[in-house]
């Protein structure tokens, strides 16, 4: 049940009148047998997997929080294992073997198994380990209701592709009767217009460009189509991830719960540190929370550091997928991370910060990240190294004049974006579409995105979300 | 309940509201269809309405003929109007390529809301659809030539005659959202509005008026030699490999069959869609008539007469349809009567045309 099809604004528009005639807790059951729904239409035997997961991660929080000393140690590490085989297991079993027997020089057939990745295992994993380690800091009592906690693991918005959702943000919300406020219900629609057009509209214009390159068709190392691919593959995972998002949060919303932002646009980040802290925020602040800091982070020398990087980049890159190309991403925006560090600390050194950092050159800086980032995509979706390098080839070559041959809507999208986003600067458009502007104007808004979307929309295309793979 | 969401619920249906007035304003009432390009599925038939509207004559008894490519290309109304002399009957070519029995059904109801306009309607229908191997229920097409003729009352039924979940949905989304149904076209006229301007304005009447006086196409296959046991020419004449490539799909073809299920998918579509035809002409006692179109090039010589389906003659046992004889065109089903595998040259669409109207007009009350 995608975001983008009918049949789930129906059942969104049914969970949400149903929510609204329940009292608090029967609507907690409602919402856990709704998330527990929308999961079996993928696949319904994964119902049993998540609802193990689920009971499991409740009594290992419970042990956590009744232990002390060495005891919690033990419970925690517990934990965080039966999380990480959980993951290890559906995610990446194939992917160690092959990569063992490559090494090892063996046949792999008769040790991989025929493995189904559960969708959105990533995402709920992660949510277990937060939970345990949240537990563990004493940052959040456990939860000693196992509704509330299922409710928190399962809550179908965030269920398949995030955003990663941390517990304590999400149990303070659990059991608050539905009431929405005017803000609610402009918030939230603003929200999901805003998200079907990003995916409906531009994610799936983009789509099929940049699988007609990535799809292994032989380019003879041209510039122009490789530069085009990695262009319209760019511009199709923002579109497409932040429009999943938007459309998460928005719903959330209508539910009476509030997620956390995910996206502020990243295209317009002016280093790469500051990339990451735009760019699926909720994923780089876990890393950053339950992966990094525990690592010492920036605590234990500058060579640590570098290498704290490199191991939470790569690390992060792996979580994407079972492949190495993934890991290579990662590792490359590690060394970016860590050359932005050293770059930085060389200006500061020098004493040039002010020159660096003057308006007039943020466009440049911009404009860097931009294409470090973009560089950085070709590996995440490329089907192996032999691709990557072969589009890596193709790209340093310059484009030539068959460039402006492309379907002019390449450029167009990406300039109109940035038109939007110069204009909304600081989101007062958008902010002021849900405090202050009228009905008639808010009518009048969300009929011009419908139009939009119904103009511009892809509906045919059937294009799953990138995010719901990993 | 709705205390709780009001907030939300107001603006929902304000949305609502304001798009099924806009979509009425500028689809539903009819203001963007004669805007639509000629030469796309949705312009066929605003172009096929427009057609019917202004070669329909008042005064006299008018026959609709309808049909797909086979039709448009093998059927002159001049021709049969000639055929059948001072009788005052008058043909009128309502075909559309690429279309069945259920666009048909929808553009009679646009074009002949009463069902009292046409004196007979006479559709072609493959009498023995053995050999169709896709299934006609689930042509998706279909919802493209159907887009203007389409109302929000046929949301729930319409949808519900394709047998495909993925065409279903499409269906659904062709009726709730006209806009999105018509985007590209309205993309194109958004990115050239003066070329759409002169087409519609300046085109399309002469378009009608070409289409009205097409003699058909001039070039005729070959008479090839065949072997009776192959069912398959002994030699491909002075074209040879090029002509080979271009009839060798026909004569297997031939031999295809279809599965039970899909048979029996088409024939109860058949049922479904000549059933509403006709019985809502039933009410007005205007015959709807039922042909086998002159099939292909070398079927008069290698198969026999199409024999009616059942669903065919179990709609004529009810009074609801005349079936024309299945032989009754035999006689044109030669290579010299077509210029492709499927269609009809000048010629046989001149012969066809007389031999039709001769049966046809003395059945007409």
């Amino acid at each position: 049940m995608l975001f983008d099809t009918f049949e789930y604004w129906i059942f969104f528009a049914a969970s949400v009148l149903l929510l609204a005639a329940l009292r608090p807790t029967a609507g907690k059951w409602l919402l856990v047998a709704a998330s527990y729904v929308f999961y079996a239409f993928w696949d319904v035997r994964f119902v049993f997997l998540l609802g193990a997961s689920t009971l499991a991660n409740w009594l290992f929080g419970l042990w956590i929080a009744d232990s002390a000393g060495s005891k919690r140690k033990r419970a925690l590490i517990c934990a965080i294992a039966f999380n990480l085989v959980t993951l290890g297991f559906f995610k990446y079993f194939n992917f160690f073997v092959d990569t063992l027997a490559a090494l090892l020089h063996f046949d792999p057939n008769g040790m991989v198994l025929r493995i189904v990745l559960p969708v959105g295992i990533s995402f709920f994993t992660f949510e277990g380990i937060a939970y345990a380690v949240d537990i563990y800091r004493r940052d959040l009592p456990a939860r000693r209701s196992a509704l509330d906690f299922a409710l928190f693991i399962s809550f179908f918005p965030h269920l398949i592709a995030g955003p990663i959702i941390r517990p304590m943000n999400f149990f303070p919300q659990v059991g608050q009767p539905l009431r929405l406020t005017d803000e609610d219900a402009r918030w939230g629609l603003r929200e999901i217009l805003k998200g079907l057009f990003k995916k409906i509209a531009l994610s799936n214009f983009y789509a099929p460009i940049a699988d007609a390159y990535f799809h292994g068709q032989n380019w003879n190392d041209m510039s122009v189509p490789a530069w085009v691919g990695v262009l319209a593959f760019t511009l199709q995972i923002y579109f497409d991830f932040s429009g999943y998002t938007d459309i998460a949060r928005g719903c959330a919303r209508l539910l009476g719960f509030r997620f956390p932002s995910n996206f502020e646009r990243p295209y317009l980040s002016a280093n790469i540190a500051d990339f990451w802290r735009r760019w699926h925020i909720s994923l780089s602040s876990w890393l950053r929370d339950y992966l990094y800091i525990p690592l010492g982070g920036n605590r234990r020398g500058e060579a640590r550091t570098y290498l704290n990087m490199l191991i939470v980049m790569g690390l992060g890159g792996l979580w994407h997928g079972a492949s190495w190309n993934f890991a290579l991403w990662g590792l490359y925006h590690g060394v970016l991370l860590g050359l932005h560090r050293l770059w930085r600390r060389g200006v500061a050194a020098a004493g040039i910060g002010d020159i660096v950092d003057r308006p007039w050159l943020q466009p440049f800086w911009i404009a860097l990240t931009f294409a470090l980032v973009a560089l950085g995509w070709v590996p995440f979706r490329a089907p192996d190294f032999a691709s990557t390098l072969k589009t890596l080839h193709a790209l340093a070559a310059l484009p030539d004049m068959q460039l402006v041959a492309a379907h002019p809507a390449i450029a167009l999208v990406p300039l109109l974006a940035l038109a939007f986003c110069w204009l909304d600067r600081d989101r007062r458009w958008q902010d002021w579409l849900v405090e202050r502007a009228s009905f008639r104007a808010v009518v009048a808004s969300g009929a011009c995105a419908l139009i939009l979307i119904e103009l511009f929309g892809q509906l045919d295309a059937k294009i799953p979300f990138i995010y719901f793979q990993f | 309940m709705f205390a709780r969401l009001l907030p939300l619920l107001k603006l929902l249906a304000a949305l609502v509201l304001v798009l099924l007035v806009l979509d009425g304003l500028v689809f539903r009432s009819g203001l963007y269809a004669p805007w639509i390009e000629m030469n796309s599925t949705a312009g066929a038939t605003v172009g096929d309405l427009q057609f019917i509207r202004k070669y329909t004559h008042p005064a006299a008894k008018n026959i609709l003929v309808l049909g797909n490519s086979q039709i448009g290309e093998g059927f002159s109304a001049p021709t049969a109007d000639q055929a059948v002399g001072a009788s005052g009957l008058h043909f009128v070519n309502g075909a559309i390529a690429g279309t069945s029995p259920r666009v048909w059904n929808y553009l009679l109801r646009e074009i002949d809301p009463a069902s009292d306009r046409f004196a007979a309607i006479a559709m072609m229908v493959d009498y023995d659809p053995a050999h169709w191997t896709g299934l006609f229920a689930d042509y998706s097409l279909d919802s493209s030539y159907a887009a203007p003729l389409l109302r929000l009352s046929d949301l729930f039924d319409y949808p519900a005659t394709f047998l495909d979940r993925n065409e279903r949905e499409r269906a659904r989304r062709t009726i709730l959202l006209p806009l999105q149904a018509m985007r590209l076209d309205i993309l194109d006229f958004i990115a050239h509005p003066l070329r759409r301007y002169r087409e519609i304005v300046h085109s399309r009447p002469a378009w009608l008026e070409a289409a009205a006086r097409y003699p058909g196409r001039d070039t005729a296959l070959p008479d090839l030699p065949i072997d009776d046991t192959l069912d398959m020419p002994t030699d491909w004449g002075a074209q040879g490999k090029e002509l080979q490539a271009k009839l060798e799909p026909y004569f297997h073809g031939l031999k295809i069959s279809a599965s039970k299920d899909t048979l029996a998918a088409n024939i109860a579509y058949e049922h479904e869609w000549i059933g509403r035809i006709a019985a809502r002409y039933r009410a007005k006692g205007i015959p709807v008539f039922v042909f086998s179109v002159p099939r292909g090039p070398w079927h008069g010589t290698l198969v026999a007469p199409a024999q009616p389906n059942a669903a065919l003659l179990d709609l004529s046992r009810a009074g609801l349809i005349r079936i024309l004889p299945g032989d009754a065109f035999v006689s044109f089903e030669k290579p010299g009567f077509f210029f492709d595998t499927l269609h009809m040259n000048h010629l046989g669409r001149e012969a066809f045309s007389q031999r039709f109207a001769e049966i046809v007009a003395p059945l007409v009350p």
